[in-house]
């Protein structure tokens, strides 16, 4: 595709994006698609001063603002400078100089902090002092250092609040806000690279409309939903072919529509070419944990199967130890298009030990485990099917993965909920659970006992799940398009006699797999996973690594091609510069 | 200060009586900490640290990039600006750089993981510091160069309090004393398996915040319980009134007693979590 033709395609979509948003105005995101088309814009006044900076109750009426909010209004008043009217500015200009406001504990907190304090330092530059007690040049400085060092780790050692299909558009379009507002000619370069890299995230694992395989957040009971949170609205945007509907259309994304920053058409392009499988990795940075482990945590490595009706994708977490659970990762799943609830394969063990909570939060671990679950009980529901174990592993090579846990007795939670869709009509054969789903069949074949069971949550979840009973259990799982096997019969005669040696599971914790792509596959829990006799060297990994990938881990230069296009991300990085120290979570 | 302080999740109250509170200031943060000098209050938060000022409605940061997370802070003696805070990200020190601003350094990057989570901190001098850490308790004579585990390790140390020639360590395997911050032993017999938050001490008594409530010497070696059977997270002693105590709870909100626990009284109008007390005259 053109650039021109990609202009053109952002702009019926962005119209169509603003269109649904600007009919149901209200949040300060929306006010962007008012202004845009310019309609409705003597709203804007009253929704700013009504959203954003609520002033207390009593006798301390100062204005408090929390980091989605400080970052939104920042950004409508950058973008739309000439258009704000002088209440509006002057509302906004009152709190950001002397409200009070939150930093927020997660990547996308900060982020959203520091772009809206830094835009403001620029915005009023003359205030002696700002809402915190520090002149405009010593907040600048400040955000400008964190912001920087932020880029700089991304670039080099891979996202930190990696792949959040809820909440990587927090992180896109404050990268955005920079490129097009900040004042710094180096910082606006290097966000407006990184916007393009963190779309490019999306791009690598996009699956007509989903974004498949591991996310480091994908929690709130969405993760066997197709279109999930700000990236689906992202990617409708970007790439274009999924079949976006008002679901997934958030107004928090207006302001990417509205932007001057625009990605390179090559990563649409990307996007969309399934018509070759490919396999991506990636290397994304060690995970945050305060306490509750004995060593430090390590890369976390991903590796996603896209075939042209299927996705499967799985992560090494890199997490040391029991506790080190974040509360909102997804390992692994398989993905097709399909309605909600109906594309996804995703397996859970539902660790629910209290320190999973401590160990990110600085609240003592005796009382964590209620005051954070009081207002979210899904957090420790019994049925959950996202959140980290400390006892699940797993390896994958091309379609085919195995999953492995080995749960202590006395965990709280010693089973495994695997879920599937009740739309597929699902044959068992030889303990093998087999689907025909539409243009592919998939195999899955449980270690251990299993027990059929129902699951339906409001609207959050309704499926199948399949409750693995075993304390060491686990999961084969193998899919192929349907048109490279004879039938749907024939795929289950090759599965079922495919070589599965679980043998040596029990007393060694290894398992073999011959699969059907024709490769070996060998896991041992807690040692190697061997593909065709050679171990996998998570190590060796690259940044990004795929077809037309060429991206080394540290260097920060990313090189993309994608038929005759080609695109070089090039962060500038001093390799022997010590990392920004990584002071939060996500 | 002649009043009694809360740190809540709410913010800052303060009280003459101990019964009427009021809010110190608009900032509702969380507060974890508080030091009380002559001419300057300092509140930790999850968010930072923020210096406040008599009479001035604006608190000021003293936080940067890298501090965050903040638990507990202590002023650095013979140092009249100094300061020494704790944090889930390890103790750090601040010092100004040519722009005037506050650039915090890390003294324990290269301590593991649980050593470098620090509940609490205590400098005795300029240069000797003690910490209370998710591992345990640890020691530096030369101001955060170099670390010494002492016995006490192995499980979370939650609360720190000094007296010269003597210290008290609450912990997540009951509470320990000791008299040069290094060599650790039970104090009293009981509360072995009970998480201890906070330690008071009046003339005659040592007073504890537990997570089964607050619990008091019993004069005979042992500890008796003192009531409010909550998670006590913080408690305070008046002064010049031994009997009567303060204490904050998570959850809970806070509670007065003036017979040393023998009734105590629900203070109405305060945030439902109350994590720091602190009596009049400024000691923890």
């Amino acid at each position: 595709m053109t650039e021109a033709a990609y202009t053109e395609a952002l702009k019926t979509r962005g119209q169509a994006f603003l269109r649904q948003v600007a009919d149901h105005p209200g949040s300060i995101y929306a006010c962007h698609a008012l202004y845009a088309l310019d309609e409705q814009t003597d709203q804007v006044e009253g929704i700013i001063k009504r959203v954003f900076g609520g002033e207390k109750a009593g006798a301390f009426g100062r204005v408090a603002a929390g980091t989605f909010d400080v970052f939104a209004a920042m950004h409508l008043a950058c973008r739309w400078q000439d258009r704000l009217t002088e209440g509006t500015r002057d509302h906004i200009r009152q709190i950001m100089t002397r409200g009070m406001h939150h930093r927020g504990n997660t990547e996308n907190h900060w982020l959203m902090y520091y772009v809206g304090h830094l835009l403001a330092a620029e915005m009023w530059p003359d205030e002696r002092v700002l809402w915190n007690g520090l002149s405009p040049a010593v907040v600048r400085d400040e955000a400008t250092r964190w912001l920087s060092g932020m880029i700089d780790r991304t670039a080099r050692t891979g996202h930190h609040e990696y792949d959040s299909s809820q909440y990587h558009g927090w992180h896109v379009t404050p990268m955005i806000a920079l490129a097009d507002h900040a004042q710094d000619k180096t910082l606006r370069a290097q966000a407006a690279q990184m916007a393009t890299l963190l779309i490019a995230d999306m791009a690598l694992e996009y699956f007509e409309g989903a974004w498949a395989g591991g996310h480091c957040r994908e929690g709130y009971r969405e993760n066997t939903w197709h279109y999930v949170g700000t990236s689906a609205s992202l990617m409708a945007y970007y790439f274009g072919d999924s079949h976006a509907d008002p679901m997934h259309i958030q107004a928090g994304m207006c302001p990417a529509v509205t932007a001057h920053y625009q990605p390179p058409a090559l990563l649409a392009d990307l996007a969309r070419a399934r018509s070759v499988p490919r396999v991506v990795k990636k290397t994304k940075a060690p995970r945050t944990i305060y306490r509750h482990v004995e060593g430090e945590t390590q890369p976390v490595r991903k590796y996603t199967y896209l075939s042209r009706s299927f996705a499967l994708g799985s992560t090494q977490v890199g997490l040391p130890g029991p506790c080190a659970g974040p509360i909102d990762l997804v390992s692994w799943d398989l993905t097709w298009h399909a309605p909600k609830h109906e594309g996804k394969v995703v397996a859970n063990h539902p660790y629910l030990s209290p320190k999973r909570f401590s160990a990110f939060l600085s609240e003592v671990p005796q009382s964590i485990g209620r005051s954070v679950a009081a207002p979210k009980p899904y957090l420790q529901n019994p049925d959950r099917l996202f959140g980290a174990s400390p006892y699940e592993q797993m390896m994958q090579c091309k379609n085919a993965m195995i999953v492995l846990y080995r749960i202590p007795e006395d965990d709280a939670a010693p089973y495994v909920n695997l879920y599937l869709p009740r739309t597929v009509s699902w044959v068992e054969r030889n303990q093998w659970v087999v689907g025909h789903v539409g243009k592919f069949y998939v195999g899955l074949r449980p270690i251990g006992s299993y027990r059929w069971e129902s699951i339906s949550e409001d609207d959050h979840v309704n499926g199948w799940l399949l409750r693995l009973k075993d304390l060491h259990s686990g999961l084969v799982v193998e899919a192929v398009e349907a048109d490279e096997t004879e039938s749907f019969a024939a795929f289950c005669d090759t599965l079922v006699q495919r070589e599965l040696d679980l043998s040596r599971w029990s007393d060694q914790g290894v398992v073999t797999y011959s699969a059907i792509n024709g490769h070996h596959l060998e896991m041992a829990y807690g040692g190697d996973h061997i593909v065709d006799g050679q171990a996998i060297d998570y190590e060796a990994w690259p940044l990004y690594g795929g077809p037309g990938i060429d991206a080394p881990l540290g260097t920060g230069v990313i090189r993309f091609e994608q038929g005759d296009q080609t695109l070089t991300l090039d962060f500038d990085v001093d390799p022997k510069k010590d990392l920004i120290p990584m002071r939060v979570i996500g | 200060m002649d009043t009694w302080l809360l740190g809540t999740g709410g913010g800052i109250y303060q009280s003459v009586d101990g019964r009427k509170w009021t809010r110190v200031s608009v900032y509702d943060y969380g507060i974890t900490a508080l030091v009380v000098a002559e001419k300057q209050m300092l509140a930790a938060c999850g968010s930072g640290l923020w210096q406040i000022l008599p009479n001035d409605p604006v608190w000021v940061q003293m936080h940067d990039e890298t501090l965050t997370e903040v638990m507990d802070v202590a002023p650095l003696p013979g140092d009249a600006v100094g300061v020494v805070a704790a944090s889930a990200y390890g103790v750090a020190t601040a010092s100004r750089n040519e722009q005037g601003t506050l650039r915090w350094r890390w003294h324990t990057n290269d301590l593991p993981v649980n050593a470098r989570f620090t509940h609490a901190i205590v400098a005795e001098t300029a240069t000797r510091w003690v910490t209370g850490t998710e591992a345990g308790i640890l020691v530096t004579e030369d101001a955060g160069n170099t670390w010494q585990w002492t016995n006490l390790a192995g499980f979370a140390v939650r609360a720190l309090r000094y007296e010269p020639g003597r210290w008290w360590a609450g912990s997540d395997s009951g509470v320990w004393r000791s008299e040069d911050g290094r060599t650790w032993r039970r104090a009293g017999t009981g509360l072995t398996d009970v998480a201890v938050y906070g330690v008071a001490t009046t003339p005659n008594a040592v007073v504890l915040a537990t997570e089964t409530g607050v619990w008091g010497t019993d004069g005979s070696g042992g500890w008796r319980n003192c009531g409010l059977h909550a998670p006590v997270h913080a408690v305070g002693v008046h002064p010049e009134r031994p009997d009567m105590w303060v204490a904050g709870c998570v959850p809970g909100g806070a509670w007065v007693t003036e017979h040393s626990g023998k009734s105590w009284s629900a203070l109405p109008d305060l945030p439902g979590t109350v994590g720091v007390v602190v009596p009049p005259g400024g000691k923890r």
